[in-house]
């Protein structure tokens, strides 16, 4: 078993097994060797370990990423999410920006992609003003430099 | 978003979308803009990857602009021109954008068959009789010129050429029992030629002269077969010949030059003799069309593994197929624009949109149609007369074509039906729902090419492009595939003698006799238009490549 103390000083004790779904957490404990010490993870709240924690623990069986992948190559870019991770990830946007930092800070591959594929989903297929809406973004071009943008994009618009 | 996520996450996020997305992303905000802007090159490689299906080379743009026909990527220095270049192309295969039909006047002179050679960027091409003599031909297809040639007394009139653009290897029939194999000038030497006397003499002449490599080929072995060839294809590094004769398909290994044989008789049927007419060869597979079956052979075991359609099929029955069958609305369809006669001089200027045409879904479900009671098979059929007779009376397969991944494959019968089967590897269980059948209402189908993404087809009525939906399944919403008409080409004279059609990435490639439009005068005066004067058939092709803004 290993602990796990979160940033709010939570601490967690889960199966090496789960733990090490975390590249960060599998390099730490080849490093350090095991030890009753707690890994700190001074960037990640409780709230947000639990959560990650919960998706690892689904998981923990899935072969392993083939290593040295060239994250470029081979992968396709499709946005499919698996029934089970669409149900983990319904969460708040700020709950979900808090799991994609903390799959980014842990590194987490699988779960970096459900992240990123999740807000490119809620992107997908809605104009510039539901997208500010969306993400609170505030329109800040001149007519002129909006017209000029798609213009120089009119090639990629329609389907 | 952006003042919490890294921007490495951001642009990960980015890469999942599809570009019209991305540009509304560009378009809330400058801080996003910059952010698309200053990664373009990145974010248009992964989305130009994730476009494409093939295992093409995305390291380097210059590998993955690859080999083409035509100079269109000539000046692309970016992955962003790149995609934008691709696009434009989609979309003028599907009529959203102009294309132009462009010929060869003079190196394609009375051309019978021809292949493509992307990589030189040439044509290949046999003669047909009008030239009395034969011959066989390679033009530069951007300078209309002849730039190597076979003499017409070593090359009968009407001779089958194959030509695989890859590897550079040519055959083509010289006798009867003969094919000739030759390579281009530019690659490797192949280490076992064994080229005839009278190939190296040939050889021996023209390397006398002192012209470009670009386009030449050499000689590397005369093939010998015990029986009468009837149909070859070339597939590097495979030749397929058939001997109907012998009732034998002869698998050549072109790296080696050794030849396996495999049994696909009977040549004699009860009934008489069982043609051949075409024949077509995957990595495992070899294909037979005979006159109302194709057969599909396992290369490894020599062993049938699929007659299409199988006799108990509702696919063997007319009227049961009928039902069950596509077809289009109008044949031609209504909307299709008036076409001027195709001449020998042709405007170098976008002129037309491919035209969609509209598809009558089955009447019936599979299920219904296995079900229905009927009381006699008769079907509807009027037979194209004009083309029936052309085609020497033929009712048969008159091609097949498998997908590059070896598991699809597109047949047409002369009589009407185009069949797309899936994984026909799966053999006879559930055939029926992955295959769909396209009926070309009374009209009879000539010629065929499939690269995989796209088919040409062209039938006594017309010359179209077959989209298929390579995820559909039965029952789905969607139908299994699109339809789009070469506008142009739909004189009836010039599609009965089309002799060779051919599909290229961005080109589509026919034989075509151009008429020229002639008028009386009839008792009243008005002009009447009569048939045109006939020239002898040249090369046409369709450039989908057109760029609005490059002029």
């Amino acid at each position: 078993m290993i602990n796990l103390t979160t940033s709010d000083n939570e601490t967690f004790t889960v199966d090496k097994k789960v733990a090490e779904k975390s590249v960060l957490i599998k390099n730490m404990l080849e490093d350090v060797g095991e030890s009753d010490q707690a890994i700190p993870l001074p960037n990640v709240t409780a709230s947000v370990l639990k959560k990650v924690l919960e998706w690892c623990e689904h998981h923990k069986d899935d072969p392993a990423p083939p290593e040295n992948e060239d994250k470029d190559d081979t992968r396709k870019r499709t946005t499919d999410i698996s029934e089970w991770d669409q149900k983990f990830i319904a969460v708040d946007q700020e709950m979900l920006f808090e799991i994609i930092l903390a799959a980014n800070y842990l590194d987490i591959k699988a779960l970096l992609d459900v992240g990123c594929k999740t807000v490119a989903n809620m992107i997908k297929g809605k104009t510039p003003e539901e997208i500010r809406k969306l993400f609170n973004i505030v329109n800040d071009f001149t007519p002129e430099e909006e017209a000029q943008i798609k213009k120089e994009n009119e090639w990629a618009e329609d389907r | 978003m952006l003042g919490i996520l890294p921007a490495e996450t951001l642009l990960e996020i980015l890469t999942f979308l599809p570009l019209p997305d991305l540009n509304s992303v560009q378009l809330t905000c400058k801080d996003w803009n910059k952010l698309v802007h200053t990664n373009e090159e990145y974010l248009f490689r992964n989305w130009f990857r994730a476009s494409r299906d093939d295992r093409a080379d995305f390291a380097d743009l210059e590998l993955a602009k690859g080999k083409h026909a035509l100079k269109w990527l000539d000046g692309v220095s970016t992955w962003k021109g790149l995609a934008r270049r691709h696009i434009l192309v989609e979309r003028s295969w599907t009529g959203k954008e102009k294309a132009v039909i462009k010929s060869l006047p003079l190196s394609s002179h009375m051309v019978h068959r021809f292949k493509v050679d992307e990589v030189e960027q040439t044509l290949l091409i046999s003669n047909n009789s009008g030239s009395l003599i034969g011959g066989l031909k390679v033009a530069d297809i951007a300078s209309d010129e002849i730039v190597w040639s076979l003499p017409p007394r070593y090359v009968d009139a009407y001779a089958h050429v194959e030509y695989d653009s890859k590897s550079g290897y040519m055959a083509f029939n010289r006798s009867s029992h003969e094919i000739d194999i030759w390579q281009r000038s530019t690659d490797p030497p192949h280490p076992l030629a064994r080229p005839s006397q009278l190939q190296s003499m040939l050889h021996a002449n023209e390397s006398a002269s002192q012209r470009q490599q670009r386009g030449k080929l050499v000689p590397v072995a005369v093939l010998n077969h015990a029986g009468q060839t009837r149909a070859f294809r070339l597939v590097y590094p495979t030749l397929l010949v058939a001997s109907q004769e012998a009732g034998t398909a002869y698998v050549w290994d072109l790296p080696t030059l050794t030849c396996q044989e495999i049994n696909v008789g009977p040549g004699w049927t009860p009934w008489g003799q069982q043609w051949i007419y075409y024949v077509e060869v995957s990595q495992k597979h070899v294909f037979v069309c005979s006159d109302n079956q194709v057969k599909v052979f396992d290369r490894a075991g020599g062993t049938c593994i699929l007659e299409f359609p199988p006799t108990n099929s509702i696919l063997n029955s007319p009227a049961r197929q009928q039902m069950i069958s596509y077809s289009l609305d109008r044949n031609p369809p209504a909307s299709l624009p008036t076409p001027d006669a195709i001449g020998r001089n042709i405007p170098d200027k976008p002129l037309y949109a491919m035209t969609a045409c509209a598809l009558v879904r089955p009447t019936r479900s599979l299920k219904d149609a296995q079900e229905a009671d009927l009381d006699t098979e008769d079907v509807d059929w009027h037979p194209d007369l004009e083309a029936f007779a052309h085609a020497g009376g033929l009712f048969a397969f008159s091609a097949v074509h498998v997908s590059p991944n070896g598991k699809d494959f597109i047949a047409v019968h002369t009589k009407e039906c185009l069949y797309y089967v899936r994984d026909f590897g799966k053999g006879v269980e559930g055939l029926e729902e992955r295959t769909s059948v396209l009926r070309f209402s009374s009209a009879s189908i000539q010629n065929l090419a499939f690269d995989g993404r796209r088919a040409l087809v062209t039938t006594s009525k017309g010359v179209y492009i077959l989209t298929p939906n390579l995820s559909w399944k039965e029952g789905d919403e969607a139908d299994p595939f699109t339809l789009h008409m070469v506008a142009p080409f739909t004189d009836r004279y010039a599609l009965t003698h089309l002799s060779c059609a051919q599909l290229t990435e961005t080109a589509i490639w026919l034989t075509w006799h151009p008429g020229v439009r002639r008028f009386h005068m009839n008792a009243e005066g008005i002009p009447v238009e009569v048939n045109g004067i006939r020239n002898a058939p040249l090369i046409h092709y369709v450039d989908f490549t057109y760029d609005p803004e490059a002029r």
